[in-house]
């Protein structure tokens, strides 16, 4: 309203619906009056595509929260809440399979969220796309939590100046806006260093990138040979980037800063001793059950969007199909939410 | 039907269930008229469990002791009171006191009757209280015993509470009126009728013999057992160790609980330990802590004990198959031995001896 970008609502009763619309309410996406007031000014007519799907929406969030992320937590809660007496793979693949949790956990109840609405007439905006196929930091952070990175951006970033000022107040910048982001999931130092890291990868990139066009590495440094291309670069990109993002998830994760410390240092020594066996709570059909719905998820992620339309005889064997998935494959340990917490 | 009518019932059933779910004392009014299936009516260990070998379809009639069974005698010069949970909440109709009261761990339900003492001089007051294995290390060991067994115990005139109970905060009226268990309720409402126990089942088939796990149970040597009393990760097993001066300052908390009720005027307290139904079954396992053991044993323990372990576990077949609890033959020798205890007092005769068999 301030920005003259929104007329102020005099309507008492839709600005408390825009304010306790309970789609979001609890956790997301972060709406934004111009996206939403409108919507609740408009009626909004039956329309059977769209209530198809929002349901298909709703079931695969919760397919995502109680079969994907509720099942990884059986792993990587005991690993994370004994850290000094898990041994180094167990470690690594407890953080993999965290990364999986936390971004099923969160986009689940996104997508919850977004379906219900969507099957009410109101449309929500898109809160992840397909995080984990991104090929850069940058990339990563315009796929994640996508009203949060954005509102920091609008709201912080650009009035601080964003990157249209000095290569060194750019990264001051970047550098609060993901301090703050740290900051704002709790006042603890570990999110300061999950956002500080994630801070410091989005530096570094910019530096890398500023300066690769103008001034190429020497070729002494790496041959032509030597650098990917094609799928190989895609693969390299996309795996390197999951890499450092689960490295900073560590410490989002771990009881503190303490802790997700002696992590990365086990985590290190752990990809020396590979060899070491792995001590998960899930049994290996479980484990085996794990990969294959994260190997699922990726493929979903990759060709599937999330409007997708079905026909009808294809939509209910798929809904019926999702809702049966969740019960039977489905965890029901009473775990919140991770984000409902912040 | 037009659509309209139709939008209306949808919207008053769904409302009707949420008015259900959220209120306790309408489902306890379904669940007296027999509208609602039992929660419990195969067993509380199937019932968390939904393991189909576990379900005992005669529960019901397992876990009574037949009305014809039931001691009639009452010996009008005796007092009993019990201070338990659900091994010993039994009809007190089946004690043989004159007053007979049980009080629910922590409850604060019945009162000591210092007016019979004037009223009908002689009459003795006795009680017996019930430890469950796991209850001691969930409550024994901790300095709020005294809250639960003392201040919340049997009410005594006079007395003060020792611990200072936390500020009641005042209870907003949607809780006090609607229960905040609305989950667990509309599951209860909705689905416990056997149709609906058939997919759990499955589920819970499925989750044990494709991934080992069992929800909220832990099998061992094929018995189901409650995950807290038998898992390693559980504060409450009978499998993790207990030292000895953890043991000694138990022997203290049961003393100031036994003392309690003497000054306020029982001629005795006994306790009754009673074995978790994973220690019935695994007391050979070489983690076993003993606890029971070892505070019978103990010198300074000062109440006399009611003790059951040695028969008990000798009658592995006294517990239910999906429960946690004794079936009607073990609540029968329970209730052979209060019932004898009262009828000892009244001939005058009071057992003598530390470990009363």
């Amino acid at each position: 309203v301030y920005r003259g970008k929104q007329k102020a609502e005099q309507n008492f009763w839709v600005y408390a619906l825009y304010v306790l619309y309970y789609p979001q309410l609890v956790a997301g996406p972060i709406e934004r009056p111009q996206n939403i007031l409108w919507q609740f000014h408009q009626s909004q007519p039956y329309d059977w595509a769209r209530i198809k799907s929002g349901l298909l929406l709703m079931a695969w969030g919760m397919v995502k929260k109680v079969v994907i992320a509720d099942r990884l937590a059986l792993a990587v809660d005991p690993a994370y809440a004994d850290p000094a007496t898990a041994n180094g793979p167990t470690l690594i693949v407890a953080t993999i399979f965290y990364s999986f949790q936390i971004y099923c956990d969160f986009s689940g109840y996104s997508d919850i969220a977004i379906g219900a609405s969507r099957v009410m007439g109101i449309k929500l905006m898109e809160n992840f796309n397909a995080p984990y196929l991104a090929r850069s930091i940058t990339d990563f952070w315009r796929r994640w939590h996508i009203s949060l990175s954005t509102w920091f951006r609008d709201y912080i970033y650009i009035p601080l100046g964003g990157n249209r000022v000095s290569g060194l107040l750019t990264s001051r910048n970047t550098l609060i806006i993901f301090l703050i982001s740290g900051l704002w999931h709790g006042a603890d130092w570990k999110f300061v260093v999950w956002g500080g890291l994630h801070g410091g990868y989005l530096i570094a990139s910019q530096w890398l990138t500023r300066r690769t066009p103008a001034e190429p590495l020497p070729a002494t440094v790496y041959t032509k040979a030597m650098v990917p291309t094609g799928w190989l670069l895609t693969a390299w990109q996309l795996v390197g980037t999951f890499a450092l993002v689960s490295m900073a998830w560590v410490f989002f994760r771990a009881a503190s800063v303490a802790d997700g410390w002696l992590i990365w240092q086990k985590m290190g020594a752990g990809l020396l001793h590979l060899n070491q066996p792995l001590s998960l709570t899930l049994n290996p059909a479980e484990t085996t059950l794990a990969v294959g719905l994260i190997g699922l998820l990726l493929l979903k992620d990759s060709r599937v969007s999330n409007d997708v339309q079905l026909p009808d005889r294809a939509f209910w064997p798929v809904l019926i199909g999702l809702v049966l998935a969740c019960y039977f494959l489905g965890v029901f340990t009473a775990n919140q939410f991770i984000y409902f917490q912040f | 039907m037009s659509k309209s009518r139709f939008r209306w019932l949808m919207a008053a059933l769904f409302a009707a269930l949420i008015v259900l779910g959220q209120s306790a004392p309408l489902q306890r009014l379904l669940d007296e008229r027999g509208w609602v299936p039992r929660q419990y009516a195969y067993g509380d260990l199937y019932n968390m469990t939904n393991l189909r070998a576990y379900r005992e379809d005669n529960f019901e009639t397992n876990a009574m002791v037949p009305l014809a069974e039931r001691p009639t005698r009452k010996f009008s010069n005796v007092n009993f009171y019990v201070i338990g949970d659900s091994f010993t909440d039994m009809d007190t109709s089946y004690y043989a006191g004159a007053h007979n009261g049980h009080t629910w761990t922590g409850g604060h339900v019945d009162t000591l009757q210092p007016a019979n003492g004037r009223t009908r001089p002689g009459r003795k007051q006795i009680m017996v209280i019930e430890f469950i294995e796991r209850v001691l290390q969930e409550r024994l060991y901790w300095p709020d015993y005294q809250d639960v067994y003392i201040d919340r115990g049997i009410a005594v005139a006079g007395h003060k509470p020792v611990i200072v109970p936390k500020a009641e905060q005042p209870v907003p009226w949607y809780r006090w009126r609607f229960g905040e268990q609305i989950n667990q309720r509309l599951e209860f409402l909705l689905f416990n009728f056997k149709p609906i126990l058939w997919f759990k089942e499955q589920k819970s088939q499925l989750m044990y013999s494709a991934f080992g796990r069992v929800h909220a149970g832990e099998l061992i040597d094929g018995k189901l057992f409650y995950d807290i009393e038998a898992a390693d990760w559980s504060r409450q097993s009978a499998f993790i160790p207990i030292a000895d001066r953890q043991i000694d300052s138990l022997v203290t908390n049961l003393n100031t609980i036994r003392n309690h009720y003497l000054r306020a005027g029982l001629d005795e307290v006994y306790f009754c330990f009673i074995p978790n139904k994973a220690t019935i079954f695994n007391y050979h396992r070489p983690d076993y802590n003993h606890q029971i053991e070892r505070l019978e044993a103990h010198p300074r323990l000062e109440a006399p004990l009611l003790t059951m372990i040695d028969t008990l576990r000798a009658r592995p077949d006294w517990y239910h198959t999906g429960d946690g609890h004794w079936n009607r033959d073990g609540r029968r020798y329970f209730l052979r031995r209060v019932n004898d205890l009262i009828a000892d007092w009244h001939n005058g005769k009071p057992p003598k001896g530390h470990i009363l068999r």
